[in-house]
């Protein structure tokens, strides 16, 4: 099992046989000496071993009985931290001040410190440079600390291995990086001013994989079933099999958070936009996540088992000789970023 | 075993030890191998044809990729005969416009290698799947997954 610290972010692993079955313990983390908590009582933070479903497909639950576990999962999932929900207020007030920034962000030093990695990585052209988070803001504008305050507190939510999805530690943090990076590359062309929220919508747009994982792991033989013939879509295969599809459930995980309805629309039809009703940064969105599955960037079973939107070129203005340079941003961008947090 | 990751828009000749190109979707992984003198090319092409644009980089690009790597081969001392192996290509579903890029850089690899008097003879390309793959030079062993 991999076990984060959550004080400095190292990585552990720890064979899944010298761990306590089903109980919930704490030890200090060899290199911070700060406290990990490991709460095995909860399956969804452990079964890392990537085991085989304890049930017979007949006696997996379905239909009503699979829904209510499932939305009883979504209300288990840990809050956005309100560190970053209170820093992106202030950040999108005009009467705040630096000083409250810094106070909110300094209360919580897993992010602090996330902050200051992601502010130092190549990406940004800072490396080594920034010294504190006042410094952050001054050289990198409040704009860009927007982006990272937001990356700082979601990629540990992220970074897990999700066994069911196929994808190992930082997969789906790659591809949520690469998202977010397209969706404000083409925000950016068409129209700059959705910029920074197509960059949010674009790093939460799967969160919903982090519900779904257990009930696929659970039933992989029936998904391996459907998806053999070739054409049937992933989210099609959620629905039919769980009765929800990922977007759904991100959105719900989006009404949780407080995250705004605009960026939640987008999170909830990103694989159908003609859904959202020509909404833009559905739209935005939609291109964002071809793209990223499209370069491969942390893909797992369901590859590009997905429909693209016919429309989605049009409306966003998009030629396809933008898509080499764009995809080219993107790589080297998530390359940079996740880089600088190993 | 020393190994050397080849990602996108990248490439890699390398004369030992294990060469990997993983995570292919809609681009085409390409190794070349003269099995004689034990030197592997590695490339990981993302879009069709340059069509005269100025070309920042040469593996972007399948008509400059090919020319390219063999150019660079030959400079580690390697010229034909080669061997070939292509994945990659995939494509979202129901998809006509954008998205079925990965056929058309499939079909302009194929084009390039030809035009240099290649054939691959593996080709695992196609599909919604994504595709990796890996060479043990010193061994001579390719696998395609």
């Amino acid at each position: 099992m991999k076990i984060e610290c959550s004080t400095c972010n190292k990585m552990y692993d720890v064979p899944d046989e010298r761990l306590p079955e089903k109980q919930k313990f704490s030890f200090p983390c060899p290199a911070c000496k700060g406290m990990i908590t490991v709460d095995l009582t909860k399956k969804n933070q452990g079964s890392p071993s990537g085991g085989a479903s304890k049930w017979t497909e007949k006696e997996l639950p379905k239909g009503e009985a699979l829904k209510k576990l499932i939305l009883r999962k979504v209300n288990e999932l840990p809050a956005m931290p309100q560190t970053i929900l209170k820093a992106r207020q202030l950040l999108s007030s005009d009467k705040s001040s630096f000083e409250q920034l810094a106070q909110v962000l300094k209360s919580d030093q897993a992010i602090a410190s996330r902050l200051l990695k992601l502010a130092n990585s190549t990406y940004y052209g800072m490396r080594g440079k920034i010294s504190s988070l006042q410094h952050a803001s001054v050289v990198l504008g409040f704009g860009t600390l927007k982006e990272i305050i937001m990356m700082a507190g979601s990629s540990s939510m992220l970074s897990g291995t999700l066994p069911g999805y196929g994808l190992d530690t930082e997969d789906l943090w790659q591809h949520s990086l690469g998202t977010a990076f397209s969706a404000k590359s083409i925000a950016e062309r068409i129209s700059p001013e959705l910029g920074e929220d197509a960059f949010v919508a674009g790093l939460i747009h799967d969160c919903g994989k982090l519900v779904l994982d257990e009930p696929i792991l659970e039933r992989k033989e029936m998904f391996t079933r459907l998806m053999e013939a070739g054409n049937e879509s992933f989210l099609n295969a959620e629905k039919n099999i769980l009765g929800f599809d990922h977007a759904e459930i991100a959105y719900a995980l989006c009404s949780k958070w407080g995250v705004p309805e605009t960026l939640g629309a987008a999170v909830r039809y990103h694989h159908m936009p003609a859904s959202s009703r020509g909404d833009k940064m559905t739209y935005i969105i939609h291109m964002a996540d071809a793209l990223a599955m499209m370069s491969g960037l942390g893909a797992g079973i369901d590859g590009l088992a997905y429909e693209m939107d016919d429309q989605t070129m049009t409306l966003l203005k998009f030629k396809e000789d933008d898509i080499p340079e764009v995809m080219e941003e993107m790589v080297d961008a998530v390359m940079k970023v996740a880089g600088s947090e190993s | 075993m020393d190994a050397t990751s080849v990602r996108c828009f990248r490439s890699a000749v390398v004369s030992s030890g294990i060469l990997k190109i993983e995570n292919i979707g809609a681009g085409v992984g390409v190794i070349l191998f003269n099995s004689e003198r034990k030197i592997a090319a590695g490339l990981h092409i993302m879009a069709p044809t340059a069509r005269g644009t100025n070309v920042k980089n040469p593996i972007m690009y399948a008509d400059t990729a090919i020319p390219y790597i063999l150019d660079e081969l030959k400079k580690n001392g390697a010229g034909p005969p080669f061997s070939v192996a292509i994945a990659g290509g995939a494509g979202l579903l129901g998809s006509r416009s954008g998205s079925d890029i990965g056929r058309r850089i499939v079909e302009a690899v194929g084009l390039a290698l030809k035009s240099s008097g290649l054939v691959p003879k593996i080709d695992k390309t196609g599909g919604t799947q994504i595709r990796a793959m890996l060479l043990d030079v010193d061994a001579g062993k390719i696998k395609v997954v």
